[in-house]
């Protein structure tokens, strides 16, 4: 059995492990695709004017875009705050993040986002700050971004911011391209958001170059299109410059008139203002306790989150190494009884083949002490009995000088015991072998089983005399002669050959015969020529035995055995 | 009748020891002198009993009867030596024959021919048990292409022994080949020739050889 198989197993079942535990962690990071939506959703809320929740949204969009390390959408993220800041007014906290997005956006190709940021951090510089010159940095680095990402409605609302930045700081010459860039594409890449700002500004250039009659014509172009739309701060400007105009020209009822309208609108917007200011810092105070609540469960979710998972995971590694250990231990067990059992099985299936073969050779070495005891017992004793028994017989004729036919007839019938005691002690034990050795006693084998149909040739390189121990003799003398029995019986062979030879201690036995020989493939037929028993007589001497026969082929058999010596 | 034959036996056997001494002793020209059960102390034992044939069996505790002819080959013939034995293999009563011993009997014949071989014995001859006899040239004309068939029951001129000399000598065995194929000696195959032609009323061996295959002893 095999310990590597086990190994593969585990090492297949930690790496399952490993490679779920880091599906599992993957889980928790979340797709670019959700962030998106959530951002969606955020601006959605902010042009709703609905700034807080849009901050909330926002907010998520950050920690997600942060937690995905994907700069465009946390620029994208901050830029949302930002603007929500913007619109509240908060323009120190809208700086921050427009400052903060823009960090991150230029670390992207995102021309777009870089080209909002630029400008917005321009409105801010120029508005709320008064810094023209880095406002108009930004505006010009804005342009660029719009210019490159041909956003001519972009391009146009920047140029306007441009324009407003230097004429408020007086350097109408400046402004002026890009005014004129504006009238021309205003139109058509213009907003209704803008076109107050835009009459305004064309009324500031006139009121500049001394153009009374145009000056007149914008600003009350765009006073009229400020009360007619939502701009109410470009309404309020608007009146604050013509105001301006109309008091360099003298008409000072009216420069009071529209001055006192410019107040009315900004009192109104920073009411408007202070009321959305108090609200955001109302919000800003709960989103602020809300925010430290929800951190504060956040956080405290996270830790159990943390812990949780820390625990389930060591749980989950105990768990692993626990059925881990109990696999392997398992399966060492397993394999140590397996082997335990084998092994048992092999000692058990050794001693039961030793068993075996010592009963066989017990039985063998039995059969051949059996039979050289009643050969010699029947040898000796019974004819020694039938031949007193005999001389007797003679003795009471002779005495008597009458010989009856009773006292014929049992002389026969002594005789004819005596031949049939010596031809089955004969059978059972050759007397020759005792006395000539093997050798003899098998040339004297081959010569008698010779006959008119069957004629046995003996030769031998051994010398005739050569003696062995007398059972060794005994064990090859009756194997060859079951196999020369067989020969007879079965082979229908004319030429029988048995050759004897010595080899290094080894005694090489071959039989060849001419007959019709058999498949030595098939078990029965080996078993109806006794070769079995055979087998076992040659396993007994530790010996081999090859047999080759095919059907009208004849049959050869080898046989090897180490040859037991004489005891000196 | 003036010296009785003496003899001495050696067999294993008790029961057959008195066997052979009763049946002897229903001839008063034989005499048992002794008898061992064993083999190492027959040597000297015949040399006391001063026995003329000895009766020794092969097979024998502590020396066994060719060692004893060995012995007795070694030391010379104190007196002659007939082989009675169960064992009827032509090796051994080559073995025997060749060691010097002067018959060999099966114990099959014993009862039948043992006073014969005694007497045999005890006049210079080489004994055969019929049996033993008929074996032994059996062997000798097995393979031989001339030889035709050796029926003995109708000749009453000759007996089994003289056709097989005259067998022998018509298939051209000289007189030492049929000594040593018969395990008997020159001398005894001579006489056995004398004693046929004599029978025969022949000249020479010639005649020897138109008897054989007249009766159909030998392939023309």
């Amino acid at each position: 059995m095999s310990y590597r198989q086990i190994i593969v197993t585990i090492v297949l079942i930690l790496f399952l492990i490993f490679s779920g535990n880091t599906v599992f962690a993957q889980k928790k990071i979340p797709t670019k695709k959700e962030i998106t939506l959530v951002s969606n959703a955020a601006i959605l809320l902010m042009k709703e004017g609905s700034y807080e929740k849009s901050l909330i949204q926002s907010r998520l969009t950050l920690s997600k875009a942060i937690q995905l390390k994907d700069d465009n959408l946390i620029a994208g993220a901050y830029n949302i705050i930002a603007a929500n800041f913007d619109q509240l007014s908060e323009y120190e906290k809208a700086f921050y993040y427009y400052n903060k997005g823009l960090t991150y956006a230029n670390k992207t190709n995102n021309d777009v986002l870089k080209n909002w940021l630029n400008n917005n951090l321009g409105n801010i510089y120029c508005f709320d700050k008064k810094q023209y010159e880095k406002g108009i940095y930004y505006y010009k680095k804005s342009l660029q971004y719009s210019t490159r990402i041909k956003d001519s409605a972009q391009i146009v609302f920047t140029k306007l911011n441009l324009t407003w930045a230097y004429f408020d700081i007086g350097r109408y010459n400046e402004g002026v391209p890009y005014l004129k860039y504006i009238n021309k594409h205003h139109e058509k890449h213009g907003d209704i958001s803008t076109v107050v700002a835009l009459n305004m500004l064309n009324g500031m250039y006139y009121h500049y170059n001394n153009d009374t009659e145009k000056a007149q014509f914008f600003f009350k172009n765009a006073i009229r299109l400020g009360n007619e739309g939502n701009e109410k701060s470009d309404l309020s400007y608007s009146h604050l410059e013509y105001s301006k105009f109309l008091l360099k020209n003298g008409d000072y009822k009216n420069a009071y008139k529209n001055l006192s309208l410019f107040n009315a609108i900004t009192e109104e917007l920073n009411n408007e203002e202070k009321l959305k200011k108090a609200n955001v810092a109302g919000i800003n105070l709960e989103i602020d306790e809300y925010k430290r609540e929800i951190d504060k469960i956040e956080s405290e979710f996270k830790t159990k989150e943390y812990v949780l998972l820390q625990e389930q995971s060591r749980n989950k590694k105990i768990v692993v190494t626990v059925i881990l250990i109990l696999v392997f231990l398992f399966s060492l067990f397993y394999i140590s009884s397996e082997n335990a059992k084998l092994k048992q099985k092999n000692k058990l299936k050794d001693l039961r083949s030793k068993a075996q073969e010592n009963m066989i050779n017990a039985s063998i070495n039995g059969q051949e002490l059996e039979r050289k005891k009643i050969a010699s017992f029947l040898h000796d004793n019974i004819s020694a009995l039938l031949s007193s028994a005999g001389l007797h017989l003679h003795a009471y004729t002779s005495q008597n000088q009458s010989s009856s036919e009773e006292i014929i007839k049992t002389k026969a019938i002594l005789e004819e015991a005596h031949d049939q005691v010596r031809d089955l002690s004969h059978e059972l034990m050759p007397s020759l072998l005792a006395r000539f050795g093997l050798f003899d006693t098998l040339d004297d084998l081959c010569e008698k089983n010779s006959n008119s149909i069957l004629h046995f040739n003996y030769s031998s390189s051994v010398d005739r005399k050569t003696r062995y121990d007398e059972d060794f003799e005994m064990k090859i003398y009756f194997i060859i002669t079951e196999l020369l029995n067989n020969t007879i019986k079965h082979s229908n062979a004319q030429q029988a050959k048995l050759n004897i030879h010595e080899n290094n201690d080894f005694l090489n036995i071959d039989i060849m015969d001419d007959g019709k020989g058999f498949d030595s493939s098939k078990f029965h037929v080996l078993e109806g020529f006794g070769l079995n028993q055979i087998r076992a007589r040659i396993n007994n001497l530790k010996g081999t035995i090859e047999i080759n026969s095919k059907l009208d082929a004849g049959t050869t058999i080898k046989i090897i055995v180490p040859i037991t010596y004489q005891k000196k | 009748m003036l010296n009785k034959i003496r003899i001495h036996l050696a067999d294993d056997h008790q029961i057959l020891i008195d066997g052979i001494k009763t049946l002897l002793h229903t001839n008063p020209q034989f005499e048992v002198v002794g008898f061992s059960v064993k083999g190492n102390t027959i040597y000297e034992e015949v040399i006391e009993n001063k026995s003329d044939i000895l009766i020794l069996d092969i097979n024998m505790p502590e020396k066994d009867g060719i060692e004893v002819i060995k012995e007795f080959a070694q030391k010379g013939f104190p007196c002659k030596i007939i082989i009675l034995s169960s064992h009827d293999d032509l090796r051994i009563i080559k073995e025997v024959m060749k060691l010097g011993s002067s018959g060999y009997l099966t114990k099959k014949c014993a009862g039948e021919n043992i006073i014969e071989a005694i007497q045999s014995v005890y006049n210079g001859e080489e004994y055969f048990c019929k049996a033993v006899r008929e074996k032994i040239f059996r062997t000798v004309t097995k393979d031989n292409p001339k030889f035709d068939k050796l029926d003995l029951g109708e000749n009453l001129t000759l007996t089994e022994r003289e056709l097989e000399i005259i067998t022998l000598i018509s298939l051209e065995f000289s007189g030492k080949q049929i000594s040593n194929q018969l395990f008997i000696s020159v001398n005894t195959v001579e006489t056995h020739r004398k004693n046929i032609m004599k029978k025969l009323d022949a000249k020479n061996s010639i005649s020897l050889v138109k008897y054989a295959i007249k009766h159909r002893l030998i392939k023309s």
